[in-house]
């Protein structure tokens, strides 16, 4: 069938026309109660992925390390954001959209509940169940704002601390802190956090069972609480949150310069695997360049010999071991930089070897290296979120919302219709077939 | 998650797609990363807080030791890469100053006592440190990260505070303007 143009339209009104149909098909699918479940459900699991996987906002070392561990899939999900989940564009796109959603939503029902209200129309069931509704939806909208006044005023920071180590709620103590653009640093708290002790057991397959943080919190040189943080057991004092985010190794090292002078001594932070972790010295003491000394270690807590070679064994220390590649030269030490990376493009390697706990290891030129006692090292996520009662708030309001709209509406239109049919019932035939 | 649509008014569209992408968008712009200096001088001309520790030989040190001396207090700690770079002028400031009557003391924060003594006698630092390994003393100077100085004058009150790592003369020109200059 030959169609004929009609010579009114123009391409350029037709276009337009096409256009402003596509636009409008886009905005009626975006505002569908289905396609917003869909957005919230992609909100929700990009949380869930930022919950399991380390940021880098807060973990930047451990971030980089999951990468290098998993050679296939990281690089993946580094490509995809999900070690940045919160400022990638999937989720910032996908609430965008749920909150249009949303709100059109918001509005469209607002409106018609309003002129409901004005006109004096009867406040039936299907009104309260509309109103039930609404506050639902509005309760997103509180959720939305409990969490920007939570950003936006509060703080969220990242600190690994070896067992025996305090630190001090403030600004300096964290390895990464993020505070809102309305913190002032003044509100940090200054009390003291000491970690006791660090104890983590394992199921018979390897993975750990539960890791705890004994901590004692000082207030003016006063012990003011004491707590074993655990996953989701977490030590609140002051509205500042300390959780149970990491742990791993801190054995302590010592090395010293052929004429017995101390170079080093200090427990090393090790990261990834606890069958096999990695950690980094550096001995800037040693020397000034190219004198200088640095080290690429592994610690194995449970080093075996099998056929000959040195493998990894559980996660339990029976037998720790340091392994070490030595190298000499430039740290470059005097510049700002990465503790836990080291930089041997100006260094040369010099030994390789190992030291079990307790033992000393010479090294070629003269100095040893002892690995004399192993410690743990917790690592706390602290937080401070003032919106948390707002949170909450909407929490109350979205299931309050959904108890009316489900439960409440749906009795009381039962009840109506009870009364309608006892009145029906009540009334004479003529009037009921009327 | 409307059940129908009704036509809604193209201005009405408009207000609610701008304040979503509005709180969004500054939603993810309200936390900042700590990677600059604290430019926020809270408690320049304050009282220093008063403080009493011990230093890296267990020693008692406290701030009212130095009572009527101008005095530099640099935070410094053994992993600090910039700390290392500034260290050789502050120990010649700390040489030259002193007949001057104005005291250096270090405040070694985040550390492990052992390692600040390496650093220490690596250095050959003239004067002494607080070891502050919980940096209590960085929160009561409001003190971001190593390395900062605080530069508190005779009378005990903060003159002048900063983050980052100094060269001699830098020192030099905060020292005479603001703790034994004309602006004293």
């Amino acid at each position: 069938m030959s169609q004929v143009a009609d010579p009114a339209v123009s391409p350029a009104a037709s276009a337009r026309t096409m256009i402003t149909t596509f636009a409008l098909q886009q905005w009626r699918a975006l505002c569908r109660m289905r396609t917003a479940v869909i957005l919230l459900t992609i909100v929700g699991e990009l949380s869930f992925i930022a919950a399991l996987l380390p940021q880098k906002a807060l973990q930047p070392v451990r971030a980089t390390g999951w990468v290098q561990n998993h050679q296939v899939l990281g690089p993946v999900f580094d490509n995809l954001g999900f070690f940045s989940v919160y400022e990638s564009w999937w989720i910032i796109g996908a609430a965008t959209l749920m909150y249009v959603s949303l709100s059109h939503c918001v509005w469209v029902r607002g409106r018609a509940l309003y002129r409901r209200w004005r006109r004096r129309l009867p406040r039936n069931a299907q009104f309260i169940g509309e109103a039930g509704s609404l506050v639902f939806h509005l309760s997103f909208f509180v959720l939305l704002a409990g969490i920007l006044y939570g950003k936006a005023f509060g703080f969220a920071a990242f600190v690994d601390v070896v067992e025996g180590q305090s630190l001090v709620e403030a600004r300096a103590s964290y390895d990464q802190i993020e505070e809102g653009v309305f913190f002032n640093p003044s509100q940090h708290r200054g009390f003291e956090v000491k970690v006791k002790d660090f104890r983590v057991t394992y199921f018979p397959d390897g993975r750990p069972s539960d890791f705890i943080s004994h901590v004692e919190v000082l207030d003016g040189n006063r012990k003011v609480d004491e707590k074993r943080i655990r996953v989701n057991d977490y030590l609140n004092y002051q509205d500042i949150k300390f959780y149970q985010a990491s742990y791993g190794w801190a054995p302590e090292v010592r090395v010293s310069a052929p004429d017995g002078r101390k170079v080093y001594d200090q427990p090393v932070i090790f990261f990834g695997d606890p069958k096999l972790s990695n950690g980094v010295l550096k001995v800037p003491s040693a020397g000034p360049p190219p004198d200088q000394l640095g080290g690429l270690m592994f610690m194995v807590p449970d080093i075996r010999d099998v056929n000959g070679a040195s493998s990894p064994g559980s996660a339990n220390p029976n037998n720790p071991a340091l392994l070490l590649r030595l190298f000499k030269g430039d740290l470059r030490a005097d510049r700002a930089q990465n503790v836990y990376q080291l930089d041997t493009s100006r260094m040369a390697q010099v030994y390789k070897g190992g030291v079990s706990l307790g033992e000393t290891a010479v090294l070629p030129n003269g100095y040893t290296f002892s690995f004399p006692r192993l410690l743990r090292y917790t690592g706390l996520q602290v937080t401070y979120d003032p919106g948390l009662p707002i949170i909450w708030a909407s929490f109350v309001l979205m299931l309050g919302g959904l108890i009316v709209r489900l439960y409440i509406a749906s009795l009381l239109g039962v009840r109506e219709e009870r009364i309608r049919d006892r009145r029906r019932a009540s009334l004479p035939d003529q009037e009921k077939a009327a | 998650m409307a059940t129908g649509l009704r036509p809604v008014r193209a201005g009405a569209r408009r207000t609610v797609v701008t304040l979503a992408l509005g709180l969004l968008v500054s939603g993810c712009s309200l936390q900042q990363q700590l990677t600059g200096t604290n430019q926020s001088l809270a408690t320049v001309g304050r009282p220093a807080p008063a403080w009493i520790g011990t230093d890296l030989d267990g020693k008692p040190i406290r701030l009212t030791d130095f009572r009527g001396h101008p005095v530099l207090l640099n935070f410094w700690a053994s992993w600090c890469g910039p700390c290392r770079a500034e260290q050789p002028a502050l120990d010649q400031i700390a040489r030259d100053y002193a007949p001057m009557g104005v005291r250096v003391v270090g405040v070694d924060i985040r550390d492990n006592l052992d390692q600040a003594k390496i650093y220490r006698d690596e250095f050959k630092m003239p004067y002494p440190s607080i070891f502050d390994q919980a940096a209590h003393l960085a929160y009561a100077y409001q003190v971001d990260s190593p390395p900062s100085s605080v530069f508190i004058r005779s009378d005990g009150i903060i003159a002048f505070k900063i983050t980052g790592a100094l060269g001699a003369d830098p020192y030099r020109g905060i020292i005479n303007d603001k703790l034994i200059g004309p602006s004293k």
